[in-house]
């Protein structure tokens, strides 16, 4: 470090008792200070604070295939969503069981969220089926679940992609 | 005109004790902290909007990358009850009580019932970097639905799925699911960690 001595060094060059310089026990705790509040620092920002949060879905009873265990729906407010890893294959049917329209978006807010929305505006009884395909990961269906919970949906379910699905997308192809 | 001096200062100050205090917060920081248990796979979970917490004393059903299968308990005692109920009443494989508390020590249960034997006979060193390898959840030999029936009906826990975001969902994140299904557990929960809901 940069000091410059002064005093005693200079002036006093005869006689005199030599003493011996008086050390303070007092030490500087300032860069020990700094050091623990750094690591306090460190470790508040690198604990990752372990919260769970939980989506949840109601799946359809199992032998609950009895008929008159169903509620009616029609095929026409059905709109089916088939995952995709990438993007998502949308059908609706007319009331003969005919695909209508055959679509594909992706799973941005642009996309699917906004699909969601213009459907259950135009049809106050859509049911929303969603459908993933043997590509679709964990992720692509808690995405899918979560827009339906943000565009605030009360009626969806999930089911296994059928045969019929599986041509319908060819179809898209 | 004679200069007045004025005295100078120190302008130190006494740091022992903001070091003391500091230096408590710390201790107190390190020791209050609760590791999370190494989980045995990789389980990333996505994010979504929901902010229903989960309970902290869920059974968890892990899904690693990997496609393998986990059940978690944070008890130990819990395991051990399990353990016995499912291995050697279900199983019968006449553990001694001694063998029950050794497998309940895993914080993850992941064996099939007929790699139990083999895991405890294992010397002390080798259990460490032993790989478990998931629970079956084949449709001939579902094992994951005699440790959840086990789990719902004697310990009375609420059971959730965490997978990890890149596991398919049809090989196995929907046999856990059907496998609840058919213990007439049809609400399921998915853990997930919280992301910002959007604006409108």
């Amino acid at each position: 470090m940069a000091e410059v001595n002064t005093g005693e060094g200079g002036g006093k060059k005869g006689g005199g008792k030599v003493r011996s310089k008086k050390t303070s026990t007092k030490i500087d705790m300032t860069p020990m200070v700094d050091l623990a509040f750094l690591l306090i620092t460190f470790f508040m920002l690198t604990t990752t604070l372990s919260k769970n949060y939980r989506v949840e879905i109601v799946m359809p009873h199992k032998d609950d295939i009895n008929k008159d265990q169903h509620m009616d729906a029609k095929a026409s407010d059905a709109l089916t969503l088939l995952l995709k890893k990438n993007s998502i294959v949308w059908y609706q049917l007319d009331k003969n069981g005919k695909p209508i329209v055959i679509d594909s978006t992706d799973y941005s807010d642009k996309g699917i969220r906004q699909l969601l929305i213009d459907k259950s505006k135009a049809n106050n009884k859509l049911i929303v089926l969603v459908k993933p395909t043997d590509e679709a990961v964990y992720k692509n269906v808690i995405d899918m679940l979560d827009e339906i919970a943000i565009v605030k949906l009360s009626k969806y379910s999930m089911a296994d992609i059928s045969p019929d699905d599986l041509k319908i997308m060819a179809q898209k192809k | 005109m004679p200069k007045i001096k004025v005295p100078r200062k120190s302008i130190s100050l006494d740091m022992t004790a903001m070091c003391d205090m500091a230096f408590l917060l710390l201790t107190f920081f390190i020791l209050t902290a609760k590791m999370k248990p190494a989980e045995p796979a990789k389980a990333d979970v996505p994010s979504a909007v929901s902010k229903y917490e989960a309970d902290k004393k869920l059974a968890k059903i892990i899904v690693g990358d990997d496609d393998r299968v986990f059940l978690g308990l944070a008890e130990q005692p819990a395991r051990l009850e399990l353990a016995d109920l499912v291995l050697n009443q279900t199983y019968n494989l006449n553990l001694s009580k001694e063998e029950l508390y050794e497998f309940s020590l895993m914080e993850y249960i992941g064996l099939p019932s007929s790699q139990v034997k083999n895991y405890l006979s294992l010397p002390e060193e080798e259990k460490g970097s032993f790989k478990q390898g998931g629970i079956p959840i084949d449709s001939l030999n579902n094992e994951l639905e005699v440790w959840l029936k086990a789990t719902r009906d004697h310990l009375k826990l609420k059971m959730a799925i965490k997978a990890d975001k890149s596991t398919s969902y049809n090989k196995t994140v929907n046999k856990v699911v059907n496998t609840l299904v058919s213990l007439h557990e049809n609400d399921i929960n998915f853990i997930t960690s919280l992301e910002a809901a959007p604006t409108e």
